[in-house]
């Protein structure tokens, strides 16, 4: 078997990984499916539709690799922040609801009316999770209010929805809709062609500016604002038992972390190069090359904020010395060992299978435009 | 502090509507994506455009149905954690494997594939579709092999141990997980259930088709392949289905009792009741009509054995219930490190019964100074509600033997060809679509009722899983789901509907009735 600690980080980076390759996937779906109820035209809205919807189910699915992957290698942190926001992900779920039905069932029948509502359904099931996402990122720089029982380590959330509606959730919420709306662009620009395209284009320079500057500016909300925590010790061994670390607080701490931990800056930087590089590509013509600049973006934004908290999982703000970090709130080393080596040839399949499921969608000229979609009137969404 | 019983019972009430729900779309899927494996497989060999139109025009109906799987499939996973965080942070570290691994190889494959079947046809090798098919109806099937390794830890946990630091289980075979007996019988009772539901779908459209006289070739068509895999579906889900009851009988016995509305045990030869009014209170039947030998055969296949009823259950819990309490009050000391190694010891020699314990924290909050009468009501608390599993256990049985019944018609009429000259047959497939439905759904209500009090059967009492949040959420969230699933229920039957009654003219080519000819495509 492999190190307990060594298995602890692997599972943290892996779990980031994760939340990565859903937010630069699922994430430009978001994007397109926010920007749907805005085109005027059906004919834009049906190409923007199967632009996305020919693999929007399988980009869907890392939000429950993600969800899977908390529930067995954190299931403390999945317990006790899935009871305790409990309203929030009622939010992401319910908006999740519309989502399944906007793709298959629009176009199965011709009325304006019923297309109307799912393009409005569609908005919703993307906006809000992003949003709560977002928000949740937010506070969790700024810590929970949890606790746990002595005995029976049974968990307990002393706080409720509203408390999660503040100025740094709201930054955060917003930078994760720019973020999607910017990915969601430059997916679109890459697979359409003519008019929208342009107009792709320019949207893209819209929101890629708006994020680079909310960005900075939650960087700066970090620096000055938020009471971040500092793990001055935990016990060997602490596994799921996050009752007696010794943590502090103190405003900026998140940013004093990267002095301790050099390595997070990268997270920041790539994020900054990758916004820009995107923005000089797209305007070079180089659609695809832009949009995978995108990604490298989206995983540098992602990464910020989970970097930022390491070694903390969920802080604690209701009794920091209950925080939950990746040292105390993963699972024995026997499950985390099985799963990786259960984990790591699946993902390499599953790379292998997704790369064939794009290659067989998109085969041909690779982009879309009204006609296609007239041609294939009974197979297309 | 415990959730309060109004939170455990909406709890449980919440995840039993959303689960169940959920199960009305999941045996479509596994099923179905075996036909669609089975045109596509005589397309691909015959090159006949009909076999295309087949798995083009049913996979049009899988759609619909995948989708609200898709809705409610991620609520499931959501739940756990929503409504049972302190089951969920018990068992991650166990039934979380099983999940994840659901997540990773299952739901990620279909959902990808289901994309390719759609969007892919033409633009790829009609084999290269073909191995992407596959992948959708393996895909689907592994979903639901992770699901019940799952849930039969849950009704027979092993493989696993306590650990009262963590107060979490851990896992210490992954393989022996996969490989449990218990699972692999009952994943293939529900593997064949699913298939069965395809059947019964696929038999009752069809069979409306020849009643209107549309579509006559196209149905025919269906229905010979259906009945195919219909006799061995429904053989083999008989045949899986009465293996689960030997393993129930020797490992699940209070469920085994109340299945039957055994209370107190029979000496063998036992008599099997076929119906009965089973009365919790007075722990006795108020009648039965009863067959002597049968029990016996059912739980063992012989004549000798015979199954413990719930009066000695009960009794022999009341006494794991005292040997818990001895190794539950000395957690605290434990916790603190300050127990002796003689109570170190004591907790050893009664850790296996600790979840006993457990269920007297419903009458007793600090659990020191337990009284025997509250034993006793923890211990009556300890078997099933035996009217509920008794009776849910005889419908999904029922429903299975009119599908043998009408299975074994369609043999016949198959093989002398004449299937659509028998109204009275092809109206009853056409009423018969929900019988497989109501099958499953009180074959999940036979397992999960027939394990309670337990979540973790055993070692963790289903009212200690749950939550420690307020009523009033829980109150909303029911509501909630009750009207969002309201709603997707009534859209997705209106879409079935309006697509089962166009058929394959919705495909749009032009070679079906109903639809004006056109030319686009020649006959091949």
């Amino acid at each position: 078997m492999m190190g307990f600690t060594d298995l602890q980080f692997i599972w943290w980076v892996l779990i980031g990984a994760v939340l990565i390759i859903y937010a630069a996937t699922a994430g430009f779906d978001f994007g397109a499916t926010m920007l749907l109820p805005f085109m005027r035209k059906e004919s834009d809205r049906r190409v923007i539709l199967n632009a996305s919807g020919r693999t929007w189910d399988g980009n869907q699915t890392w939000i429950v690799f993600a969800g899977g992957g908390l529930f067995v290698i954190w299931p403390a942190v999945y317990a006790a922040t899935f009871s305790g926001l409990y309203a929030a992900i009622l939010i992401i779920l319910w908006s999740f609801f519309l989502r399944p039905p906007g793709f298959d069932f629009r176009a199965k029948i011709d009325s304006h009316i019923w297309r109307r509502f799912w393009d409005l359904g569609l908005f919703v099931s993307a906006f809000f999770p992003m949003l709560i996402f977002g928000v949740a990122f937010g506070n969790l720089l700024q810590g929970l209010p949890l606790s746990f029982s002595p005995i029976s380590l049974r968990s307990f959330y002393h706080g409720n929805f509203w408390g999660l509606i503040n100025w740094m959730g709201i930054i955060a919420g917003v930078v994760a809709i720019l973020m999607a709306l910017m990915h969601g662009a430059a997916m679109l620009n890459r697979r359409t062609e003519g008019d929208l395209k342009r107009r792709m284009q320019r949207l893209f320079y819209i929101f890629g500016v708006l994020l680079l500057i909310v960005f900075t500016g939650g960087g700066f909300m970090v620096a000055y604002a938020v009471k971040g925590y500092v793990l001055v010790h935990s016990p060997a061994n602490a596994t799921l038992h996050p009752l007696s670390s010794v943590v502090t607080r103190q405003t900026g701490a998140w940013f004093a972390s990267y002095a301790q931990y050099p390595w997070k800056a990268a997270a920041p930087i790539v994020a900054y190069i990758g916004i820009v590089l995107a923005m000089i590509t797209l305007k070079l013509g180089k659609g695809a090359f832009a949009f995978w600049m995108s990604v490298v973006a989206i995983a540098g934004v992602v990464a910020t904020a989970g970097t930022a908290l390491f070694p903390f999982i969920v802080p604690s703000s209701f009794a920091p010395a209950q925080s939950m970090t990746v040292w105390n709130a993963t699972s024995a080393q026997y499950t985390l060992n099985a799963m990786l080596y259960v984990t790591i040839p699946l993902l390499a399949f599953i790379l292998c299978y997704k790369i064939f499921a794009y290659w067989a969608v998109w085969r041909g000229k690779g982009t879309l435009d009204s006609k296609d979609v007239a041609a294939n009137e009974h197979e297309y969404y | 502090m415990l959730p309060s019983a109004a939170v455990v019972d909406l709890s449980r009430t919440q995840f039993a509507f959303t689960a169940l729900f959920h199960f009305l779309f999941v045996p479509l899927t596994l099923g179905l994506s075996w036909y669609l494996v089975a045109m596509e497989a005589a397309y691909v060999r015959s090159g006949k455009v009909v076999f295309r139109d087949m798995t083009q025009f049913w996979g049009k109906l899988f759609a619909i149905n995948f989708a609200i799987g898709v809705v409610t499939g991620i609520t499931m996973e959501f739940e756990f954690g929503l409504n049972w965080a302190y089951f969920s942070r018990f068992i991650g570290d166990t039934f979380g494997t099983a999940l994840a691994i659901e997540g990773i190889t299952a739901f990620m494959l279909e959902a990808t594939m289901i994309g390719v079947f759609f969007f892919a046809w033409g633009k790829i090798n009609k084999w290269a579709h073909f191995g992407a098919t596959i992948l959708l109806a393996i895909g689907s099937n592994l979903s639901i092999l992770n699901i019940i390794v799952a849930n039969s830890w849950m009704q027979h946990p092993n493989n696993t141990v306590f650990h009262w630091q963590t107060m979490t289980m851990h896992l210490t075979n992954l393989w022996g997980f996969y490989i449990d007996t218990l699972a692999q019988i009952r994943v293939g009772h529900i593997l064949f259930a699913g298939v069965m539901t395809g059947t019964m779908f696929i038999l009752g459209i069809s069979a409306f088709y020849i009643l209107k006289n549309k579509n006559v070739g196209f149905a025919k068509r269906s229905m010979a392949i259906a009945v195919g895999f219909g006799i061995i579906g429904v053989l083999s889900v008989g045949f899986f289905g009465d293996q689960n009851g030997l393993q129930v009988a020797q490992k699940e016995p209070a469920k085994m009792a109340a299945i039957e509305g055994v209370w107190s045990t029979p000496t063998p030869p036992a008599a099997w009741s076929l119906l009965a009014w089973p009365d919790q209170a007075k722990e006795k039947n108020i009648f039965d009509i009863s067959f002597p030998y049968v029990l016996s055969l059912i739980a063992s296949h012989s004549l000798t054995g015979t199954i413990e009823g719930e009066r000695q259950i009960i009794a022999g819990n009341k006494l794991r219930i005292e040997s818990g309490l001895m190794a539950y009050k000395l957690l605290p000391k434990m916790r603190e490190g300050k127990a002796t190694p003689q109570e170190i010891a004591t907790y050893k020699a009664h850790k296996k019964d600790i979840g006993f314990a457990m269920l007297a924290r419903r009458y007793n909050d600090s659990m020191t100074n337990v009284t025997p009468a509250q034993v006793t009501a923890a211990a009556k608390d300890s078997i099933p509600n035996v009217f509920v599993t008794f009776y849910s256990f005889r419908i999904m049985v029922a429903c299975w033997s009119v599908m043998v019944f009408l299975l074994l018609f369609g043999l016949y009429y198959c093989a002398r060809g004449t299937m659509e000259k028998h109204k009275w047959w092809l109206c009853c497939l056409l009423v018969c679509i929900p019988i497989p439905y109501i099958a499953s759904e009180f074959g999940w209500v036979t397992a999960e009722l027939g394990r309670q009090p337990w979540v973790l059967k055993h070692i963790l009492p289903t009212f200690f899983g749950a939550s420690s949040i307020d009523v009033a959420s829980v109150a909303f969230s029911l509501g909630g789901f009750a009207l969002f699933y309201l709603m997707i229920f009534i859209v997705e039957l209106a879409l079935m509907f309006k697509f089962a009654n166009i058929g394959p003219a919705s495909l749009g080519t032009g070679r079906y009735d109903g639809e004006e000819k056109a030319t686009t495509e020649s006959q091949v």
